[in-house]
């Protein structure tokens, strides 16, 4: 009995995970084939190894210039919202100041409100303060919308950390500032690498606001690159894939290297939302 | 900790970037949405007041009666096949054989590609021409199921709603895991022993016991089927004719293609109301608590 029950334990493991993993294996081996091969046979391997593929999406489709941009934005926007909201969740854990649970109830209500209904306000505002087609923007509006999940998260971590490390440190004569910098904050390294790489893989995959604050190649990011490129040259597949391919990668990486931080990190958001 | 009036100032200081850039960037247009969908503005002429127009603009529109039907048909399906699905993988998983978490890893590797990629992906695959679904189906000599998953009106929005619960079901899966590793192995032992079978376990002691984790799946799945934009704008863009259309790209195709920004902020009205609406009325009728003891769960 108790071997059949492992064994169908496996079976259902095992078909999940190749229903899961043969649509992107299937892209993979697909970027990796002659155009007509795509066309031909689905189920083929590639003849040569097409890393011609590549180059073109690369070169030609110009993914080179929206890896640049895109890591720019990403940088920049994990930058700027760790370093606003680990300071917003030090004074509200810590600071005792007026007002300081309603400000976190205010910040909270923003998990509440599905981005894509603010779209067209949004898109209305930066039109009006001539903020279009600055690079500012994008990592602005990034930033803002992960305010919510993000002070969550810091917060209540930091409402772990035992006071009497604080107090030893105003002892010492450091006062808010230096405390925040000498020991509340190495001590939240890790959930801000949770923060980090959970506001990583939303800025990077982001769509959306990418497409609406952009109009010219030199500032678009891999995602709307990539759906332009499909309007563009719309048989070529093969080359297609590749910009998938190159698109996915570097989330792909990071999950695998932090996949613990990434479930901890759901986990926690989903519970804290 | 010592509150001195220099702590209270660096506090005030410390908090004001965060709370400038949300109310700049995420109260305001929410006040600005609510205002406009009461005007009438082309985008460029001046604005002037219209009462109740917009709205009505709206519900006398089939596009968008029919959207708020393809988003509530995304959330019922969120709820009753991706939930029980996922709760399957991870009450799987959860029996923690050998090599689960490398199977966990796998389940979550299309939540962390951007939806862009993911719906290029399944249009390959729905590909009439070289998608492997048909290539597939024709391979096992099920050959009248052959079709044009994207290209049928009354099967796209469903091809479209199978990518969204395959995209996501590896992130329910993670926080019913979670709730799954939270109940006390004594208390599934003590039912064990009483004679419980694997399936009374699980409907009688196991959801009961991690309801909170189910819970918050629902408000996940309810809240994602009211934001979903970027998919279907990838897949379809609401077509063939609007048989894919959701309220968000509905709103998009009015906003910015019909320069109609009037009825387009009332779109965006209805969206908020309906997402704050739905999950206060969820959250009234399921008061739980269980999950607070979990805050520090970093």
């Amino acid at each position: 009995m108790k071997k059949i029950k492992s064994a169908l334990t496996y079976f259902l493991a095992i078909i999940y995970g190749v229903l899961t993993l043969f649509p992107i294996v299937w892209i993979l081996i697909s970027s990796l084939k002659k155009n007509h091969e795509v066309l031909a046979n689905p189920w083929k391997l590639p003849e040569v190894l097409m890393f011609e593929n590549y180059i073109q999406a690369w070169t030609t489709a110009k993914m080179s210039i929206f890896f640049v941009n895109s890591t720019f934005y990403t940088l920049m926007s994990i930058i700027l919202s760790i370093t606003i909201c680990s300071l917003a969740a030090y004074s509200i854990s810590r600071l005792k100041i007026k007002f300081g649970r309603m400000f976190f109830l205010y910040l909270l209500s923003g998990i509440m409100i599905p981005m894509s209904s603010l779209i067209v306000p949004i898109y209305i505002l930066i039109l009006r303060m001539g903020l279009m087609d600055y690079r500012i923007t994008l990592i602005i509006v990034y930033v803002t919308f992960t305010i919510p999940m993000t002070v969550a998260l810091i917060t209540a971590n930091m409402k772990g950390i035992p006071l009497e490390l604080e107090e030893a440190g105003v002892i010492d004569g450091c006062g808010p500032v230096t405390n925040f910098i000498r020991i509340i904050f190495p001590l939240c390294k890790p959930v801000i690498a949770t923060v980090a790489i959970l506001n990583f893989l939303t800025y990077w995959n982001e769509f959306i606001f990418a497409m609406m604050f952009t109009s010219s190649d030199s500032l678009r990011t891999l995602p709307v690159g990539l759906a332009n490129f499909r309007g563009q040259y719309q048989t070529n597949y093969s080359a297609m894939a590749a910009g998938m391919v190159i698109v996915m990668i570097p989330t792909l990486i990071a999950f695998i290297v932090m996949q613990e931080r990434v479930i901890k990190g759901v986990t926690a958001g989903a519970v804290k939302g | 900790m010592i509150s001195t009036k220099k702590n209270k100032i660096v506090g005030y200081l410390f908090i004001a970037p965060v709370l400038i850039l949300f109310t700049i960037f995420f109260f305001v247009p929410i006040v600005q949405a609510v205002k406009d969908s009461f005007y009438s503005w082309n985008g460029i002429s001046n604005k002037t007041f219209n009462g109740l127009d917009n709205y009505a603009y709206i519900f006398n529109s089939e596009n968008f009666t029919g959207s708020i039907k393809n988003n509530i048909i995304m959330m019922l399906s969120s709820i009753i096949i991706q939930i029980p699905l996922a709760l399957l993988i991870a009450v799987v998983l959860s029996t923690q054989f050998k090599g689960y978490k490398f199977f966990r890893t796998i389940y979550f590797i299309p939540c962390v590609i951007s939806t862009v990629v993911i719906g290029m992906i399944w249009s390959f695959v729905y590909n009439p021409y070289f998608g492997i679904l048909n290539s597939f189906l024709k391979s096992v000599h099920l050959d009248f199921l052959i079709m044009d998953w994207l290209g049928n009106r009354k099967i796209a929005f469903y091809s479209v709603i199978v990518v969204s619960i395959w995209q996501w079901i590896g992130y329910i899966m993670v926080i019913l895991l979670a709730g799954l590793n939270n109940i006390s192995q004594e208390v599934i032992e003590a039912s064990t022993i009483d004679g419980a079978n694997s399936l009374k376990k699980l409907i009688y002691v196991t959801i009961p016991m991690m309801w909170g984790y189910i819970e918050v799946c629902i408000l996940l799945a309810i809240t994602g089927s009211m934001k979903a934009l970027d998919l279907v704008y990838i897949m379809t863009y609401g077509g063939p004719g609007s048989s894919t259309e959701v309220m968000a790209t509905y709103m998009w195709k009015i906003s910015f293609i019909s320069s109609k920004f009037g009825p387009g902020q009332a779109v965006a009205v209805v969206i908020l109301t309906l997402s704050i609406l739905l999950t206060v009325i969820f959250k009234k009728f399921t008061s739980t608590d269980t999950l607070n003891e979990s805050g520090g769960i970093l």
